[in-house]
């Protein structure tokens, strides 16, 4: 292909000259101008290689149906990998580096990979690279696989900005169909919004060939835009519409310059036009991949939107009658074209690296550009991403939507329509949601002629390198499913997603299996429909707002406390204090805690509040314990179940008063067992006497635990009687701190006599610093997330998702009771009668000790048995701790028949190294309860 | 286990200073007094003697910081702001359940003509359709969104836990809507 410039036409701007390199080469263009037609104007032909066989790629189409121009480009000092030259827009001082090839794309060391095609067929890596092991082969085959750098270097400063946005109508596409489309509802009232992906609007209007309504093309689009705007219509030119989701939810992405983030549009429509218009399909022949065999509408655009033409002596190939208009505006710009009838003979491209001539009807025709059309594709791609159907048109050779959802019309070359009058009949159709006036078609496709045997490649997937050979080679391997085949020979995957290969190997893939192309079938079309970078999708998703942690009211006096702080249940709270020695701080806070008091921030507990009257009634039907014995003042544990039976999460209940309970559920579930009751309230229930309120972000709570809490507790002087027998364990008082209500729950977590306090997050800086200040006097220690986890291991309480899994149930853990003897009906209760709920090898909650000296086991270690001396794992390890209270090792465990391995030994193995370890009860410390109760 | 403190902005102890930002202002607000209700809309409304609930799009109407209006959170549920003292609990006689959450939303003012452009940057509004509860997913944070007087100040409500993240998420749209303001 030896492209050129024309001395006038198209719509870049003449006056502005843009410099660029190409593969180390200096290179001009102008404003409006891609890189594409950048390139292509100053007569380069090989843009890059193909990605297996290094093959010359020039250019196919002008837009984002072209396979073969991606490339890497550097602005400002930061390489942008992958860039379609033919839809990044060109900018003064661009490097632009052609991919896969070194040194250049027009001298490519790697080229003479595609003297070993004949031996590197569809599926040799599969076949080839099995034995001895594909891991041997595969560092190799990944570092000569890819297309593209990734530069090393982030680039942080790129921020998407991504806005919501809602209208009556959507149109995408500014051509004749949706700008005609687009005034209709405008003037009828509507909010309308209208999408480009160019950055000038017009579509195909510039490549009509003639005039629109009496006015040149470029006129009738101002025109028509100028009408839209002042009616009140919105345009958004440089912005693709990438996918359809549930509800009408369109995603635009809104590019500018190469090194600003794109924006991306949420755009809620009530109803959505498709004006998407068609692209051209390749026809299969022999050396079809030649640079120099380009589209024909591609030519076309090329000539109408930048003034550049594909070559000096044109051969047109193809098979309908557009042909003539195209061959006349061609040569009104300066070419000399033949014509040939891609329905009549084969055709066979000639040439080297690039094409010199065409073979045609056994004689042959010199040439520089050969532009090929199978006939005009309609792009269907977001009709399917929003579940429209498709159907196969016999007149188009292409597929046209069928049914589809309601508030979704296509109109134009996207509904196979190319008459000018029945398209805008079809528009304003549209516009008003009118029913898609019958017409008669004009735009006939004759019948390919084509020949599977020909000497020679025919290309498929131009791209990744996909041939007619590969696709029978996979028919005959029975890979007959379109989806099979794909995969096997990788149709489609390129970066084009198959937009100009997959009609193609269709219809090959029919004739093989004497099918049509509708049973055939087609594969999924998936969002998003142009590649767009990821940081579209970012936003401000970054650094601390990536994933925001939940901040406790009281970080301020953990921070001057010294605080470790870390991520635990989405919460930043402390793991530990004083950070200097995190295992000796954490070990001084488990012995602080076990002989004096320790002081936790305990705000992340769950704080739900049920009222109403029928409220006891409820929990005790979301809740597994029983609660209906549950008096006023006093607190319970129970476990909260899935419909299947397993423990969803634990929480202590208190019954505030006759018809007020409390739900405190563990911290990082609050959020779902909120949920959860919800749901449950809305269903079977009365939701007007039942009512939940999570007021858990509006209070702090304060742990006192350990021996001498009740003393800490009685210097707050909160005109309660907190002796053991007034205030046993497991009960509530309510009490007052400074002006505001305080609660006080005598439950604990640690094993040993333990407060919790709340009080509302205003008076929650103060309760601490009191504590802190009192404690002293009876060696307080700040107890930190880490240590808390050892004081309750030690005691034997659990986790939920950590000491339990998905298959958990109560009586795994030795919650049998409420199964066997609660009378009333409760979530799970079905599941825990079930033959799995009652196997013998469920796994149960086990302790394992180890001798002194030793190493604590590794979490997630594996208990075996040994079988004819194949180890088979029968649970893990589910908690494992260094113990300072008991100066060993401990863990908790779930193991198959735990229960009745108790006092055995059991052999825990983890990475090829094995130990033994004793079974015991999980509880460790304070088995009879003394220090609870205290 | 590790320490992950320095990698965490420290919650600040006081309230942070106005973003103003061309034709933007956020401004954290003292937190007026909330009570969260539950019970018949029609009882709640008599009982805190307010004529009619606002629903979006139409604005709440605040004439000073002790005004008391009532926010919808869902049909049965609302947030009163400024009420009246109420017991807390179970209100057996008007079948209401009553809890007090002055101290569990931070509540922030977003004001001025470009405010509409920067809040829809975090959630999905339209004027055009109205919604009976103040409740709104913002980019990823559950929050409450009403206008208050006219559609160029915004009143938003954001629990306290969530309150450090979601003030920074309002520098950042606030940025972002000043330097490539959209046209809705």
């Amino acid at each position: 292909m030896s492209g050129s410039r024309t001395n006038k036409g198209g719509l870049i701007d003449r006056n502005r000259r843009l410099g660029f390199q190409f593969d180390g080469r200096h290179y001009n263009g102008f404003q409006g101008d891609t890189v594409a037609s950048a390139l292509l104007a100053n007569g380069i032909s090989v843009i890059g290689r193909s990605f297996k066989y290094h093959r010359p790629r020039g250019l196919w189409g002008a837009w984002f149906d072209d396979p073969n121009s991606p490339v890497n480009i550097t602005v400002n000092t930061h390489e942008f990998p992958n860039c379609p030259a033919t839809t990044t827009y060109l900018e003064e001082g661009m490097n632009i580096r052609s991919v896969n090839a070194w040194p250049s794309a027009k001298f490519d060391a790697k080229s003479a990979l595609n003297w070993l095609r004949p031996f590197l067929p569809a599926g040799f890596y599969y076949k080839t690279f099995m034995w001895p092991d594909w891991h041997l082969f595969e560092p190799a085959i990944r570092k000569m696989a890819g297309l593209g750098n990734l530069d090393p270097e982030p680039v942080d400063q790129l921020q998407s900005d991504q806005i919501h946005q809602t209208c009556d109508v959507l149109i995408v596409g500014s051509g004749p169909a949706g700008l005609i489309a687009a005034n209709a509802a405008v003037r009828d009232g509507q909010s309308v919004l209208l999408v480009d992906d160019h950055n000038k609007p017009g579509g195909s209007a510039y490549r009509f060939g003639h005039k629109l309504d009496d006015k040149t093309p470029q006129d009738w689009v101002n025109e028509q835009v100028r009408q839209f705007e002042e009616a009140g219509g919105q345009l958004l030119c440089s912005t693709t519409a990438f996918g359809i989701y549930d509800h009408n939810l369109v995603a635009l992405a809104q590019f500018s310059s190469l090194d600003q983030a794109p924006r991306l549009w949420r755009i809620r429509a009530k109803r959505i036009i498709l004006a998407t218009g068609a692209i051209d399909r390749p026809i299969t022949f022999t050396n079809n991949d030649k640079p120099g065999i380009m589209s024909l509408e591609g030519g076309l655009e090329y000539l109408a939107r930048y003034g550049v033409l594909a070559g000096r002596e044109i051969a047109i190939l193809a098979n309908h009658p557009r042909v003539e208009m195209a061959s006349g505006q061609l040569q009104q710009a300066g070419a000399n074209v033949d014509v040939f009838d891609a329905s009549e003979n084969i055709a066979r491209a000639k040439g080297g690296r690039t094409l010199s001539a065409i073979r045609y009807g056994g004689s042959t025709y010199r040439c520089d550009a050969l532009l090929v059309s199978g006939g005009l594709m309609p792009l269907v791609h977001l009709w399917r991403h929003a579940g429209g159907k498709l159907a196969w048109n016999e007149q188009l050779h292409g597929f046209v939507p069928d049914q589809g959802p309601q508030n979704i019309n296509v109109i134009g070359a996207a509904n196979g329509t190319f008459e000018l009058e029945q398209l805008q009949a079809e528009a304003e159709a549209a516009a008003s949601a009118s029913p898609t006036p019958d017409r008669s078609k004009t735009y006939n496709v004759r019948s390919l002629v084509d020949d599977p045997h020909n000497k020679g490649s025919q290309w498929i997937d131009f791209q990744h390198d996909v041939t007619l050979k590969d696709i029978e080679l996979a028919e005959r391997e029975n890979y007959a499913s379109v989806e099979h085949l794909k995969r096997y020979t990788t149709l489609g995957m390129a970066s084009d997603q198959g937009k100009t290969s997959n009609i193609p190997a269709l219809e090959a893939l029919a004739k093989l299996r004497d099918k049509s192309v509708p049973e055939v079938g087609t594969t999924t079309f998936r969002p998003p429909f142009v590649p767009v970078p990821f940081e579209l999708y970012r936003g401000t998703r970054r650094e601390q707002l990536f994933n925001p942690l939940k901040r406790l009211p009281l970080e301020p006096a953990h921070r001057s406390s010294g605080a470790a702080l870390g991520e635990y249940g989405g919460w930043l709270r402390p793991g530990w204090y004083v950070d200097k020695d995190p295992e000796k701080a954490i070990h001084n806070e488990v012995i602080g805690a076990r002989n004096h008091v320790a002081i936790s921030d305990a705000s992340p507990l769950g704080k739900i509040e049920v009222m109403g009257p029928d409220a006891g009634k409820f929990l005790n039907f979301v809740f597994y314990n029983n609660l209906t014995t549950l008096k006023p003042g006093s607190i319970r544990y129970a476990l909260m179940l899935t419909e299947r039976g397993t423990i969803f999460d634990d929480a202590v209940i208190t019954r505030l008063e006759e018809h007020r309970y409390l739900v405190s559920c563990s911290s990082s579930h609050v959020d779902a067992v909120r949920d959860i009751l919800e749901a449950w309230r809305q269903d079977g229930h009365d939701p007007g006497r039942i009512f939940i309120h999570d007021l858990t972000h509006n209070w702090v709570t304060i742990t006192v635990s350990g021996p001498k809490s009740r003393q800490l507790l009685q210097e707050l002087e909160p005109g309660v009687d907190l002796s053991a027998k007034a205030f046993p364990h497991m009960s509530f008082r309510q009490a007052t701190f400074k002006q505001d209500p305080m609660r006080i729950a005598r439950v604990s977590f640690t094993g040993d006599l333990s407060y919790e306090l709340s009080v509302p997050v205003s008076s929650g800086a103060e309760l601490w610093q009191q504590l802190v200040k009192a404690g002293e006097q009876y060696s307080a220690v700040l107890l930190g997330v880490e240590a808390l986890s050892i004081l309750r291991a030690e005691k034997g309480y659990i986790i939920v998702g950590k000491d339990t899994d998905g298959e958990t149930m109560p009586h795994d853990i030795g919650f049998g009771i409420p199964r066997s003897r609660k009378k009333q009906p409760f979530v799970g209760d079905r599941s825990l009668h079930t033959h799995a709920a009652n196997d013998d090898r469920r796994r149960h909650l086990i302790g394992l000790e180890l001798p002194p000296k030793s190493e604590p086991l590794a979490t997630g270690a594996h208990i075996i048995i040994r079988i004819s001396g194949e180890p088979r794992s029968i649970g893990y390890v589910t908690s494992s701790y260094f113990s300072p209270t008991l100066d060993r090792p401990i863990a908790l465990a779930l193991m198959e028949q735990g229960d009745s391995l108790i006092g055995k030994m059991a052999e825990i193995w983890n990475e090829g190294d094995s130990q033994k370890a004793k079974i015991v009860n999980p509880c460790f410390h304070d088995p009879e309860g003394s220090s609870l109760n205290a | 286990m590790r320490n992950d403190s320095h990698k965490w902005q420290p919650v600040p102890a006081q309230d942070p200073e106005p973003i103003r930002m061309g034709s933007l202002e956020i401004t954290a607000v003292t937190a007026p007094r909330q009570l969260l209700i539950s019970g018949s809309q029609e009882q709640i409304l008599n009982f805190f003697k307010l004529d009619k609930l606002q629903v979006w799009p139409e604005p709440v109407i605040i004439r000073d910081n002790k005004s008391i209006y009532a926010v919808p959170l869902r049909r049965d549920r609302l947030l009163i702001i400024n009420g009246k003292h109420v017991e807390e609990g179970w209100d057996e006689e008007r079948g209401l359940a009553v809890s007090e959450m002055s101290h569990g939303y931070r509540v922030i003012d977003v004001s001025g003509p470009g405010a509409f452009d920067l809040l829809r940057r975090g959630t999905e509004l339209d004027q055009n359709i109205p919604s009976g509860s103040a409740i709104r997913e913002f980019k990823g944070f559950e929050i409450l969104l009403y206008p208050v007087n006219s559609f160029k100040r915004f009143r938003l409500h954001t629990r306290i836990p969530d309150f450090p993240a979601f003030w920074m998420l309002l520098q950042q749209l606030a940025m972002q809507t000043n330097s490539h303001p959209s046209n809705p």
